[in-house]
This record gives structure tokens, C-alpha cells and sequence, in this order.
């Protein structure tokens, strides 16, 4: 068994390129190399139950042999949180009050941040249970983690998430430090207020959300993260993936490579001879733009993916990606 | 019986005395008393205002951070009608001063 360098794989790219094949095939690769190993899926539109032949859910479940598998449900994951909230609220403040307010959560359930901000709770949730990192505490753990992404622009603003946000808690929390300061100066009539100075449930809250943020960072930035972005030898992709490239570096996540999908083989007939002269051209400048990373191609197959029979020889070629 | 000259003396000095400290007494604290309604005021003012960077979206403006400032609401629901009703009144005294100034 050889040693892993790497806790979390990430395959992203645009729609349809092969990113829910590659992260199966990857992730039985790893289960058979005998890594115990979760593979979750991030992208709404979830597709690794076909793949993988196993109705998968919100929940983990075994796929087979140290494979284990989950499809993060948004809706689900905000429910629970929102349920919590409320119930701590019943307990805490007056039924009039909760009344009054109950408009205004639903609001902030419905925002447009979040379904992102609910992946992004359950997508940390899960961070923490490989080994080695510091909310694996006694409870169920994995080797290895490989993600399913969402297409490309979804998957940047979850990643970029943490750091976008952090700055936007820092700022509040130093803000409300200084009112409640202020408040101290002026003694009796805020007395209350005064007294949360020392022991302010707000600032407590704002602090866990940015320890989290923190930690996040520091599962993408450092090694134990790379993320791999699936193509076709295509003009646009190409573009589009050098742009991505781009942002999650300045955001300071490597990226391990591309896996170029779909390659026409040499002898795919009269057929295909425009197509493969083009494709020429283009694998020429994915070697250009990503020569310093790994680059894998996949052979176009003879029809979708079915079966565990197709993932294994995926699975095999995946094993480069280092 | 009759006092001395040298205690009535001291009683009189211990009356002005006791008038002035009065008086210094009333000048110090009407200066604390405006230093902290000042203080008092740029504490609500600075407590609206992050009021607003949490839970602004309550009033329509866009917040990214909504979602996970929601946790916060527990802790601070018993200020919310309030803050509300605080927040209308600035709007409204705002759009008082726009409509003084006539752009048309
Ligand atoms: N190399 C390939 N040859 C033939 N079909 C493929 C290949 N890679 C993927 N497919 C098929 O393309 C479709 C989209 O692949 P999928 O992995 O679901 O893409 P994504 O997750 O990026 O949307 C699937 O039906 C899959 O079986
Ligand atoms: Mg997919």
C-alpha cells in the first residue's frame, strides 16, 4: 500500500465533461489501492448514483469495499440548521417576538447565498472526518475524500466562500467589540449590555463561524488538497479552464492537473480524420498552458459509462494523477 | 452658650467650603453627564449600524453573510422590533432632508 500525500481530490469543470466518471473512477482507484475512502458528490444536479450503481443520499453509505458515498442535499442540511435555530430561539426569547420574526427567517432561508452556504457547512462537516484532521475527533473516518464538483462558476464561489466571508465576520466582530465598549463607558443603563462585553453570545457565535472559515482554508490551501479539472480538447474548454486555473490558484488551492476527456483514438476510422487534426492542434495547446501540472487523457469510449466494468478502466489510467 | 470667635470662624469656612465643592461637584457632573449621553448615543448609533451588517437583508438589503448571521438571531431577537422601528425612523428622517432639496 503505498502512502497518500493527498487527503481531498476535487474534479471540476463545466457540465458534462466527465467530471461525476472521473471522480467514481478515482475513488474506486483508491478503495482498491485499500484507502478507505468517501466520495461526495457538491453539484445539485447529483448523478453518482447511476455511476456507481447505489442509491446514494444525504446520508454516507456504502458503495462497496472501503468505498463510501454521499450526495450533499442543500435543502436538507438549511432545514436542520434553520430547525436548530428556532428551537434555541423558543427557548431563549418571547413567542411574541419569535412570531414577529419568523418572516424575516424565512427570508434569509431563501437568500441566494443559501443553498452555497448550506453545501458549504456539510462539505467542512465532512472535511473534518479524514484522518489526521482536527474534527476527526473519535468519530467515523476516512483516508481519502474525492468531490464530485458542480460546474465550474458554483464550485469557484463555494471555494472562494470562506475567504470572501472571513473578511466580511473580521469586520463585524471588531465592530461589535467596540460597541459593547462603548456601552461599558457608560455604565448603569446599559448595564446589560455592559455585561455581555465579557461574555457575548454574538461574538462567541461570530467566532466559531470564523474558525471554521480558517480551518477550511487551511484543508484547501495546503497539501492535503489538488484540484483537477476535466476537459474535452476543445477551443472554449480550454479557454475556460486556463480562466479557473487562474482563480483558484490566486485563492491559493493547487491545481493538480486537467484530465482531457473524450480523446478521439488514432484509429477511430475516416470518420473522425477532420476531427482528430483539429484535436491535434488542441491537445497541442492544453501541453502549452498546463505542461508544468499533470495532464491524462481519456480515451473516447464506444458508449457512455455503464457499469463498474467501464469505471475500473478509467479507474486505471486516473491513477496517474499523482 | 456663647461661640468663639474662632468657632464661629471655622463654621463659616466649613459652609463655603462645602458650597464650592457643591459647585464643583455640579460642573463635573454636568460634563460626565454630556460626555456620556454622547458616548451613550455613538454606542446605538455603532449597535445599529451592525444590526445592519447582520441582518440588513430583514429590510432589503442584499447581505452575503446572511445565512450564517441567522444563528445570531437568538441572542438578539428581543432587540430586533426596536432596532426596526429605530432604522424607519432614520430612513424616514433621511428622506425628510432629501425632499428639503428640490433637484428638479
Ligand atoms: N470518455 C468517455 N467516453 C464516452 N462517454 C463518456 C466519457 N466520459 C464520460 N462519458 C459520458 O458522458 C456523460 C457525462 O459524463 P459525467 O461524468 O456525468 O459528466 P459531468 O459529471 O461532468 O456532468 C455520461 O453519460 C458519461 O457516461
Ligand atoms: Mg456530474
Amino acid at each position: 500500500m503505498t502512502s497518500l500525500r493527498r487527503s481531498f481530490t476535487f474534479f471540476g469543470g463545466k457540465g458534462g465533461t466527465g467530471k461525476t466518471t472521473c471522480s467514481a473512477a478515482y475513488a474506486v482507484k483508491l478503495a482498491d489501492d485499500g484507502f478507505d475512502t468517501l466520495l461526495v458528490s457538491t453539484d445539485p444536479a447529483h448523478s453518482l448514483s447511476d455511476i456507481v450503481g447505489t442509491g446514494l443520499d444525504n446520508t454516507i453509505r456504502p458503495i462497496r469495499e472501503r468505498l463510501w458515498g454521499i450526495e450533499i442535499d442543500a435543502a436538507e442540511e438549511s432545514k436542520r440548521y434553520i430547525g436548530e435555530i428556532q428551537d434555541k430561539m423558543l427557548a431563549i426569547v418571547s413567542p411574541a417576538i419569535v412570531e414577529e420574526i419568523k418572516r424575516q427567517m424565512e427570508i434569509a432561508y431563501t437568500s441566494p447565498g443559501a443553498e452555497e452556504a448550506a453545501t458549504f457547512d456539510k462539505f467542512v462537516e465532512l472535511m473534518d472526518m479524514v484522518k489526521g484532521a482536527d474534527g476527526a475527533k473519535g468519530g467515523r473516518t476516512f483516508d481519502s475524500i474525492v468531490f464530485d464538483t458542480a460546474p465550474t462558476g458554483h464550485t469557484l464561489r463555494l471555494l472562494s466562500l470562506p475567504e470572501i466571508l472571513g473578511a466580511w465576520i473580521d469586520s463585524l466582530i471588531a465592530k461589535r467589540r467596540k460597541t459593547l465598549e462603548l456601552f461599558g463607558m457608560v455604565g448603569k443603563f446599559e448595564e446589560d449590555m455592559k455585561k455581555r462585553a465579557t461574555d457575548d453570545p454574538v461574538i462567541d457565535t461570530l467566532t466559531r463561524r470564523q474558525k471554521q472559515f480558517e480551518k477550511s482554508r487551511e484543508y484547501l490551501t495546503g497539501d492535503m488538497s489538488a484540484f483537477f479539472f476535466v476537459l474535452n480538447a476543445e477551443k472554449m474548454p480550454i479557454m475556460e479552464t486556463a480562466r479557473a486555473v487562474e482563480m483558484l490558484e490566486k485563492f491559493g488551492i493547487t491545481v493538480g492537473g486537467v484530465v482531457v476527456n473524450r480523446v478521439i483514438p488514432p484509429d477511430a476510422g475516416e470518420f473522425f480524420a477532420e476531427r482528430l487534426k483539429d484535436q491535434e492542434g488542441y491537445l497541442a495547446d492544453i501541453e502549452r498552458r498546463f505542461g508544468g501540472k499533470n495532464i491524462v487523457r481519456l480515451p473516447l469510449l464506444r458508449s457512455d459509462v455503464r457499469g463498474m466494468e467501464q469505471v475500473e478502466e478509467i479507474a486505471a489510467i486516473l491513477g496517474k494523477l499523482e | 452658650m456663647a461661640m468663639t470667635v474662632r468657632e464661629i470662624f471655622d463654621k463659616v469656612k466649613r459652609a463655603v467650603f462645602s458650597v464650592g465643592e457643591w459647585l464643583w461637584l455640579f460642573v463635573v457632573a454636568s460634563f460626565l453627564e454630556k460626555r456620556t449621553f454622547a458616548i451613550r448615543k455613538e454606542a446605538w448609533d455603532m449597535n445599529d449600524n451592525v444590526m445592519l451588517l447582520l441582518f440588513g437583508d430583514f429590510l432589503g438589503l442584499p447581505n452575503p453573510i446572511s445565512y450564517y448571521t441567522l444563528e445570531i438571531l437568538p441572542y438578539i431577537a428581543e432587540d430586533m422590533p426596536a432596532w426596526q422601528r429605530r432604522i424607519m425612523n432614520r430612513k424616514s428622517v433621511a428622506a425628510e432632508k432629501a425632499a428639503q432639496y428640490d433637484f428638479t
